[in-house]
């Protein structure tokens, strides 16, 4: 048998940062999904969810113990999260009598599986240092870097495309054609935005990508400054960052692009037959989508993990440094996410020839130009 | 350890592989096809070939499948309309097989084993990392992105700029051939 070459804290240490991304993707869904009830709620002016909570009349601590905590609700509606696994988990698992069962059962997981993957590439803080050994916090450093989102982004259409097909149904048939068709599309705006973006950075991996904007050239000093905001990507590839954006809804189909599950017209989309787990799962890969695409939009774009006085605190502590530079990449991540729910509820849908109409004939002409004009300015 | 990910790999290749082909059911292959292309994409990351597993993936992988799977839906084969005829041809065409594996096989076991050594020092430094890259092929990015930009575009600019404008000749010949009206 051939030798690893690894001793076994390296290995260990390796598996830190993947523990932590993974760890804490799981962790924040659930309360993404409490979040966007209550941004829901804030934006059509009601309460939204305020029962489920731990202290109060109707909260758990009475629930379990009895105790009702002076009968004011405090952060009621915090534990909603949990009674909705509760309710998805002990619903019928019901598989109509006409699908295809094998992929019927399959499909949620395409819709679970490619978004988690792109976290691999994602740089989520700057190295920690413990007794000599550098833990870089990303879980891998691929040569390949950007194209790695790409490649897994693509799988995602599997999902939406095989949950539709083997449901048997119209409503479902047709959320999954649109689905193909607004991925495929919008995946080439995509591709031709970060190609800008590599030609701008002369690189694909992120790390370096998150490197290269810690330093900019401030005018005034005249000179190359560190860590300031006016070196993030967005000032350099601006046309670049606003079409990122809107693909990135695009490809997560959510409003005003939710082709695929549009009610009016599709009932729920693909997922019009998927109850139970199954559509918890559905449920739970669009909430990961939108973390993992605000993860790439905020390193690409917006300084990564980088802030301001980044350099100042690393020379006192480095892991002090890196502990906060997970939590500034967390925040940017959350902005992010609250920026999609926030067009969530405030966008109407677009038709779909609209969709297709956008996707073709203004973002690739655009993202092009934006190509061009980079190839130009680098020449 | 590389040793064993090439096995995993390669079973993975080849088990769906067969699938792909077994399957009396077309959208059933064609979802067999997509492990066949991810230990394809394994494959070239053990070969260091970072950037072929990344295209692999999101051409064949994302692309061209997400496509053929379109398009077989949408015909909706009825299980009754896919012929299952064992004809002669299946059994010279497993002959054939059989025929070119062995021949493989025994030209390996004749070249014998390569050496051992640089894949595992790559491995060692993490496959598919830079610095497993750079041990792989002594500072230059073999496979890299970079190594493949610079050979294409330094050794083999005329190739290239001639299969784009096939590409290009063929993209023409769709919308053509595709629209009625132009």
């Amino acid at each position: 048998m051939l030798s690893l070459g690894l001793d076994a804290s390296a290995v260990g240490w390796k598996l830190l940062p993947v523990l932590l991304v993974f760890g804490a993707v799981l962790a924040v869904v659930p309360l993404l999904v409490y979040l966007e009830r209550k941004v829901c709620a804030w934006i059509q002016n009601r309460v939204g969810p305020n029962r489920v909570g731990l202290l109060g009349p109707d909260g758990l601590a009475q629930g379990v113990l009895g105790f009702s905590g002076g009968g004011k609700r405090i952060l009621g509606g915090l534990l909603q999260p949990l009674a909705d696994a509760i309710k998805l988990i002990s619903k019928e698992d019901f598989i109509p009598a006409q699908a295809d069962k094998f992929l019927f059962s399959l499909a949620p997981f395409f819709a679970l599986l490619p978004p988690f993957l792109t976290f691999v590439v994602v740089p989520v803080g700057a190295d920690l240092t413990f007794g000599g050994t550098t833990v870089p916090l990303i879980v891998a450093d691929l040569g390949v870097g950007m194209l790695w989102v790409l490649s897994v982004s693509s799988l995602a259409a599997y999902g939406v495309q095989l949950g539709g097909w083997a449901s048997n149904s119209k409503f479902s048939l047709l959320g999954g054609v649109r689905a193909t068709a607004q991925m495929i599309s919008y995946e080439i705006t995509m591709g031709l935005v970060l190609l800008s973006v590599f030609m701008h950075y002369d690189s694909l991996s992120l790390r370096e990508i998150v490197q290269a904007q810690a330093t900019y050239f401030d005018p005034l000093l005249g000179r190359l400054a560190a860590n300031g905001l006016g070196s993030w990507g967005v000032w350099h590839q601006p046309l670049a960052a606003l079409l990122f954006v809107i693909c990135a809804f695009a490809e997560n189909n959510r409003l005003p692009f939710d082709m695929p599950e549009c009610e009016a017209e599709l009932v729920g989309g693909y997922h019009t037959e998927y109850s139970s787990m199954k559509f918890g799962m559905f449920f739970q890969g669009e909430y990961i989508a939108m973390l993992a695409m605000g993860a790439v939009i905020s390193t690409l774009f917006f300084g990564g993990w980088h802030y301001p006085g980044y350099a100042s605190v690393a020379a006192a502590s480095p892991n002090l440094a890196a502990l906060i530079s997970l939590a500034v990449l967390g925040a940017k991540v959350m902005i992010f996410v609250l920026f999609q729910m926030w067009v969530r509820w405030t966008l109407p849908r677009f038709r779909y020839d609209q969709v297709m109409e956008l996707g073709w004939k203004v973002l690739i002409p655009l993202a092009l130009v934006n190509l061009v004009v980079t190839a130009l300015v680098n020449l | 350890m590389v040793d064993l990910l090439f096995l995993a790999a390669a079973a993975l290749c080849v088990i769906s592989a067969c699938a792909i082909v077994t399957c009396k059911n077309p959208v059933y292959s064609v979802i067999g096809m997509l492990p066949f292309f991810l230990g394809i994409a394994g494959l070239f990351v053990l070969l260091e070939a970072t950037f072929l597993a990344a295209m692999q993936i999101m051409v064949y992988g994302g692309a061209i499948l997400v496509v053929f799977l379109f398009v077989i839906m949408l015909i909706n084969l009825r299980p009754e309309e896919i012929r299952d005829d064992f004809s002669f041809g299946r059994y010279l065409g497993l002959a054939a097989l059989a025929g070119v594996t062995g021949g493989v096989i025994l030209s390996f076991v004749r070249a014998g084993v390569p050496p051992d050594g640089e894949l595992e020092r790559a491995f060692a430094m993490g496959i598919g990392s830079r610095e497993g890259q750079e041990a792989m092929s002594g500072g230059v990015l073999f496979g890299s992105a970079e190594s493949i930009g610079l050979t294409l575009f330094r050794q083999y600019v005329i190739p290239l700029e001639l299969v784009g404008v096939l590409l290009m000749v063929a993209i023409l010949g769709a919308v053509i051939l595709s629209k009625k009206k132009l």
